[in-house]
């Protein structure tokens, strides 16, 4: 699809306008889309749009965005049967198990969105003791740096004793 | 028992703070997948999480059906932000369990199965981040969540998984608006994962300089490093609105005063006011008191407190829904006037 605004360029944006109460719909190119936002700040271009616009990037590198798996077969959750070019027209999954079944498609859009496919936070209190201590200690370990580059070396001590009996812990 | 925005100080740049929290069932299909019939279950286990057993918070809670109540009354809890804009729009089975308060709102079947917020005047997103999280560890203990060791909480849409979470400041921003220098700070703002947007959510208009800030990124950085980016970057917004407006009094002096006075004037005296007019009048005065340049009695209530009330859907809901709008725009004037 052509930009609508240059007809030049594809476009790979999804952009909303509100104007004079009246909601606008474009598909826009990247040059397009920025030189409108700059005229438009009250409604800015919308993430998720964007980010339909991304998944359906039809010609990504190394065929990662293809509806087929390494054997040719066509690539299908198979608890909720989403399909992936279903999940990248919608941009949304039909289940947790989507997430496993495009799982080599799905890390390097991780790594455009969020700029990583590793997450550091919270895990639920049920999750495995086992991968609690391992995440903890992950973050500790973090922590530690930090203290040590703002030479705040009691706090540094305190953490590299929670960190030795933690791996105490681990060891058993 | 009081709102939460009721008899909230209202002497800041940062109005309020936000935290919400996605998350999802593991055994049912998320919301595109999901009939009315799992929906309908997976609504009841949600409520009975909350509001059965001997939880601390169950007597707190209510739950309210979203998408049966009247359009004015969705619309009214939409504005005080209790739930989304696209719960509002929602045509299979939904709702939410707020809190007497009105600061804990867990939406079920938005987006997600669940998603938690929690909202407290001023800045505090902490406190905010605490609770959120301490209403997370309650669910959990009667759900099963869809959580990956390797990508955390799976959610509806892939800019959510992760920590599902995202934390917001609302802040109000009239000296910046007024200089025209916004959108170079919202393009910054961009690069570092953050986004800025009108107060209802993605394609809204700012109303009386309101904005919300939040993170895009939730993946790769945890609820507290997410956290202490927004606020290094909503202080560096802040001290840039303090700038200006100690800027523009230097050099615009007369300007500012007279658009302020006005505003106080209008409001104190006026007989017919639109929302639209009313809000930006609004923003003016609090911007005109937090700068120490109205020195006339403070309204009886915040700022905030206006725009709760004085919304369309809001309003009506006091004054009732038989008047037309110029009708309501003489009770609006009214009723401000009363405050002021
Ligand atoms: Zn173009
Ligand atoms: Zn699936």
């Amino acid at each position: 699809m052509l930009c609508e605004r240059c007809g030049k360029n594809i476009a790979t944006v999804h952009v909303t306008h509100i104007n004079n109460g009246e909601k606008v719909e474009m598909y826009l190119c990247n040059q397009c889309a920025k030189e409108t936002e700059e005229i438009n700040f009250d409604s800015p271009i919308s993430f998720q749009n964007f980010l339909t616009g991304l998944l359906g990037m039809p010609f990504g590198s190394a065929g990662q965005f293809k509806n087929y798996n390494s054997r040719n077969k066509i690539l299908q959750c198979p608890t909720c049967k989403m399909t992936y070019d279903e999940f990248r027209n919608l941009g949304r999954f039909g289940c947790a198990d989507c997430y496993f079944a495009f799982r080599e498609q799905l890390n390097p859009i991780f790594k455009k969105i969020h700029g990583d496919d590793i997450h550091t936070g919270k895990l639920p209190n049920k999750a495995a003791g086992e991968l609690k201590i391992k995440k903890e200690l992950q973050n500790l370990k973090k922590e530690l740096q930090k203290a040590i580059k703002m030479e705040e070396f009691e706090r540094a001590a305190y953490i590299r004793d929670k960190i030795r009996a933690l791996e105490g812990r681990q060891d058993k | 028992m009081k709102k939460w925005y009721e008899d909230s100080l209202d002497t800041d740049i940062i109005v309020s703070s936000r935290i919400r929290l996605a998350r999802n069932y593991k055994k049912y299909p998320f919301a595109v997948r999901l009939s009315s019939s799992e929906a309908e279950k997976m609504i009841e286990e949600t409520k009975n999480a909350i509001l059965e057993g001997n939880t601390v918070i169950s007597k707190d809670f209510q739950y309210i059906s979203i998408f049966r109540k009247p359009p004015i009354d969705k619309r009214a809890m939409m504005e005080r932000h209790i739930v989304s804009p696209e719960l509002v729009k929602k045509t299979e089975p939904c709702g939410v369990l707020l809190s007497n308060d009105e600061s804990i709102s867990i939406m079920v079947n938005e987006e997600d199965h669940i998603r938690i917020q929690c909202i407290a005047a001023g800045k505090n997103i902490e406190k905010v981040w605490d609770l959120a999280d301490k209403i997370d560890d309650i669910l959990e203990e009667k759900i099963d969540y869809a959580f990956d060791e390797k990508i955390g909480y799976l959610t509806s849409c892939p800019t959510n998984v992760g920590t599902g979470m995202r934390a917001s400041y609302m802040i109000h921003l009239p000296a910046l608006e007024w200089s025209g220098q916004l959108q170079n700070i919202f393009n910054a703002i961009g690069k570092l994962g953050f986004t800025v947007r009108g107060i209802y959510g993605e394609g809204t208009e700012a109303e009386g300089s309101l904005y919300q800030i939040s993170n895009q990124i939730t993946l790769g950085q945890s609820e507290i490093e997410i956290i202490e980016n927004l606020n290094n970057i909503t202080l560096q917004i802040e001290e840039q609105e303090k700038q200006i407006r100690e800027k523009i009094l230097r050099e615009r002096e007369a300007e500012l005063k007279d658009k302020i006075y006005r505003a106080y004037g209008i409001l104190r005296y006026a007989r017919t006011l639109s929302t639209k007019e009313a809000i930006a009048l609004l923003s003016d005065v609090k911007m005109g008191f937090e700068m120490g340049i109205l020195e006339e009695p403070k309204p009886k209530i915040s700022f905030y407190e206006f725009m709760m009330y004085i919304q369309p859907a809001n309003f009506q809901k006091i004054i009732g829904t038989d008047l037309n709008s110029k009708q309501r725009d003489i009770k609006r004037a009214e009723f401000i006037r009363e405050r002021f």
